[in-house]
C-alpha cells in the first residue's frame, strides 16, 4: 500500500519537527528567565519525541524488534506524561507568574504616574500661590475700592427699598464688575420705575373700571332680582293656568262624554224616526189599501143594493104571483063552493063531486093558507129587504163617509209621513251633526289635554327658569361682591403704589419711549415702543 | 476473573501500548484544566499525541489500516509539526515582542 510505504517518511518528518522544536526550545530557554523551567521541560519532551519518532522510523525501515517496540512505546509514554504534566503544568504556572508580574508592573506604572502628577500639581500649586499672592494684593486694593462703591450702592439700594425709585448708582468705577452692577441696577430701576408708573396707571384704570363694573354688577343684580321675581310670578301664574287647564280638560272630558251620550241618543232618535217614517209610509200604504177596500166595499154595496133592489122587484113579482095565486085560490074556493052546491043539487051522483069539491076546497084553502104564508114571508122578506136595503144604503153612506174620512186620513197620513220624513232627515242631520260634535268635542278635549300638558311643561320650565334666575341672581350677587372686593383691592393697590416715588415726567416719556430690560445673561436690551404701548393699552 | 480480564486486555491491546493509552488519558487532565492558560498550539500538540496513542492501541482491534495511517499521518506527524510551530509562535508572540518593548 502506498500509504504504508510513505509512513517512514512521515515519521521522519515528525522526527524533524521534534528536532526543530527542541532547537527553538533551547533558544527560548536562553532568551527567557521566568520560563526557563517550561522550556527545559519542553526541550526534554522534544528530544524524547525525536528519539521516539526516530525509533519508529527505523522500525518502519526494517529494523525492528521487541526492544525497539519497548523503547518506542516507553518514549511515547514519557513524551505524553512529561509534556502533559511537566510542560503544560509548568506553562500554567508561568502564565500565572506572568500575570502577577504584569499586575505588579501595572501598579508600579500607576504609582509612577501618580507621583509624576503629584509633582506637577505641586508645581502648579506653587505657581498658583504666587499668582494668588499677586492677586491678593490687587484684590486688596480692589476690595477697598469695591467696599467704598458697595457702601454707596448699599445706600442707593436702601433708598430704593424704601420706595424711592428715582435713585441711581454711579457707574464710574475701576472695577468693571461694579460698573456693570451699577449700570444693571440703573437699568433695573429704570424698568421698575417705568413698570410702577404703568402699574399705577393701570391700577387707576382698574380702579375706575372696577367701580364701573361694581355699579353695573349691582344694576345687573337688581335687574336679575326683578327678573327672578317676574319669573316666579310667571311660574305661579303658569301653575294656576295649568290647574285651570286641567279643570277645563276634565270638564271637556265630561262634556265629551255628554255629547257622546247625546249623539248616542240622537242616533236612537234617528233610528226611531226612521222607523216612524217607515211606519208612516206603511200606514200610508195601509190607508191607501183601506181606501181601495172602502172603494171596493162601496162598489160592492152598490152592487148589493142593486141586487137587493132587483130581489125586491122579484119579490114584488112574487107577490103579484101570490096575488094571482090567491085569486086563483079564491076562485077555486068559489068553484069548490059552487061545486058543492052543485053536488048537493046533484044529489047522490054528486057525492063524489062533492068530495072532490071538498078536497078542492080544502086544497084551495091550503093554497090560500100557503099563499098567506107566502105573502107573510114575502112581506117579511120585503120588510127585511127594505131594511137590508136601508142598512146597505146606510152602510153605503157610511162607507162613503168612511171613504171620505179615510181620504182625509190618508191626506193627513201623507202629510204626517211627509212631516215624519222631513223630521227624519232633520234628525239624521242632527245625529250626524251630533256625531261630528262629539268627534269635535273629543278632539277639543284632546287638544285641551295637550294644552294642559304643555302648560305643565311651561310651568316646569318656568320653575327651572326661576331656579336659574335665582342662581343667576346669586351669581351676580357674588360677582357684585367680587367686583366690590376687586374695587377695594384696586384702591388698596393705588394706595400702596402711591407710596413709591417715581419721576412722573420721565415715566411719562418712558410710557412711549423704549425702555431697558434685563436679559437672562445679565445684560439688557431695549424694548420697542409698539410693544410697550400695546402692553399699556391692555 | 480479574486476572483473566486483564490478560485478555493485554493480549488484545498489548501491555505497553495500554500503559501509553492510560498515560495519555491521565495526561489529558492537566491539559484540559490548563487549556485557558496554555497556548493553542501546545494543546493541539498534545491532541495529536493522544490521537497517536489512541490509534496505536485500537489498530489491533478495528480498522487496522485506517488507524495505522491515522497514527502516523495525523498523530505522529501532527505532533512533530505542532511542537515546532508551538515553539516558534510562542517565541514570535512573547519573546521577540519583549525584546522590542512589549509582550504580545
Amino acid at each position: 500500500m502506498v500509504g504504508e510505504q510513505i509512513i517512514p517518511f512521515v515519521d521522519a518528518a515528525a522526527t524533524l519537527g521534534f528536532v526543530v522544536a527542541a532547537g527553538i526550545g533551547i533558544r527560548n530557554y536562553q532568551d527567557t528567565e521566568l520560563e526557563r523551567t517550561f522550556w527545559a521541560s519542553f526541550v526534554l519532551v522534544s528530544v524524547t519525541g525525536a528519539l521516539w519518532m526516530g525509533l519508529v522510523t527505523v522500525e518502519w525501515l526494517g529494523i525492528s524488534g521487541e526492544l525497539m517496540d519497548t523503547l518506542s512505546t516507553s518514549l511515547q509514554a514519557i513524551v505524553l506524561g512529561v509534556f502533559s504534566v511537566g510542560s503544560i503544568g509548568t506553562m500554567a504556572v508561568v502564565a500565572d507568574l506572568k500575570e502577577s508580574q504584569a499586575e505588579t508592573e501595572r501598579r508600579r506604572a500607576e504609582a509612577e504616574q501618580a507621583r509624576t502628577e503629584a509633582e506637577r500639581s505641586k508645581e502648579e500649586a506653587e505657581t498658583a500661590r504666587e499668582e494668588a499672592e499677586t492677586a491678593r494684593e490687587e484684590a486688596e486694593t480692589l476690595n477697598n475700592h469695591i467696599e467704598t462703591k458697595a457702601t454707596s450702592f448699599s445706600a442707593v439700594m436702601d433708598h430704593a427699598a424704601e420706595g424711592d425709585f428715582t435713585q441711581r448708582m454711579d457707574p464710574e468705577s475701576h472695577n468693571a464688575a461694579m460698573t456693570e452692577i451699577a449700570e444693571s441696577f440703573n437699568g433695573m430701576m429704570d424698568e421698575i420705575e417705568a413698570t410702577v408708573a404703568r402699574i399705577r396707571s393701570f391700577a387707576d384704570r382698574v380702579a375706575d373700571s372696577s367701580r364701573e363694573v361694581t355699579t353695573g354688577a349691582e344694576e345687573s343684580q337688581r335687574a336679575s332680582e326683578q327678573v327672578s321675581d317676574s319669573i316666579q310670578t310667571i311660574s305661579a301664574d303658569a301653575e294656576a293656568q295649568s290647574d285651570q287647564l286641567r279643570e277645563v280638560a276634565a270638564e271637556m272630558q265630561s262634556l265629551s262624554g255628554t255629547v257622546e251620550e247625546v249623539a248616542s241618543s240622537a242616533d236612537e232618535v234617528a233610528t226611531m224616526s226612521r222607523q216612524a217614517a217607515e211606519t208612516g209610509r206603511d200606514g200610508q200604504d195601509a190607508a191607501t189599501e183601506a181606501m181601495d177596500e172602502m172603494t171596493a166595499i162601496e162598489t160592492k154595496s152598490q152592487e148589493t143594493i142593486d141586487e137587493i133592489e132587483s130581489l125586491a122587484s122579484e119579490i114584488d113579482e112574487i107577490g103579484e104571483i101570490v096575488d094571482v095565486i090567491n085569486d086563483i085560490a079564491e076562485q077555486t074556493n068559489m068553484l069548490a063552493l059552487n061545486a058543492s052546491i052543485e053536488a048537493v043539487r046533484a044529489g047522490e051522483a054528486g057525492d063524489g063531486f062533492g068530495v072532490v069539491a071538498d078536497e078542492i076546497k080544502q086544497l084551495a084553502g091550503e093554497v090560500a093558507d100557503a099563499t098567506d104564508d107566502v105573502e107573510t114571508l114575502i112581506t117579511e122578506i120585503q120588510t127585511s129587504t127594505d131594511t137590508a136595503v136601508a142598512d146597505i144604503r146606510e152602510m153605503g153612506d157610511r162607507v162613503a163617509s168612511g171613504t171620505e174620512t179615510i181620504d182625509v186620513a190618508l191626506d193627513s197620513l201623507d202629510e204626517i209621513a211627509s212631516k215624519v220624513e222631513e223630521s227624519n232627515r232633520s234628525i239624521q242631520e242632527i245625529s250626524a251633526a251630533t256625531d261630528d260634535q262629539a268627534t269635535s268635542t273629543e278632539s277639543v278635549a284632546g287638544m285641551i289635554d295637550d294644552v294642559a300638558e304643555k302648560a305643565d311643561q311651561v310651568n316646569t320650565e318656568s320653575e327651572n327658569v326661576s331656579a336659574a334666575a335665582e342662581e343667576q341672581t346669586s351669581s351676580l350677587t357674588q360677582v357684585a361682591q367680587n367686583t366690590r372686593t376687586l374695587s377695594d383691592q384696586a384702591d388698596e393697590l393705588q394706595h400702596r403704589l402711591s407710596q413709591f416715588d417715581i419721576d412722573e415726567t420721565a415715566t411719562a416719556g418712558a410710557a412711549t419711549a423704549p425702555s431697558r430690560t434685563a436679559t437672562a445673561d445679565g445684560g439688557s436690551e431695549e424694548r420697542t415702543a409698539n410693544r410697550d404701548s400695546s402692553g399699556g393699552g391692555r | 476473573m480479574e486476572e483473566q480480564t486483564l490478560s485478555t486486555i493485554f493480549e488484545t491491546f498489548g501491555a505497553q501500548t495500554t500503559v501509553v493509552l492510560i498515560v495519555a488519558l491521565i495526561g489529558l487532565i492537566p491539559v484540559v484544566l490548563y487549556r485557558q492558560k496554555t497556548p493553542r498550539w501546545f494543546v493541539l500538540a498534545y491532541g495529536f499525541l493522544f490521537v497517536a496513542a489512541f490509534a496505536t492501541n485500537f489498530e489491533n482491534v478495528l480498522l487496522p489500516t485506517a488507524l495505522n495511517l491515522t497514527e502516523h499521518f495525523v498523530g505522529n506527524l501532527g505532533a512533530g509539526v505542532a511542537f515546532a510551530i508551538a515553539a516558534y509562535t510562542y517565541r514570535r508572540q512573547n519573546i521577540d515582542t519583549e525584546g522590542t518593548g512589549g509582550e504580545a
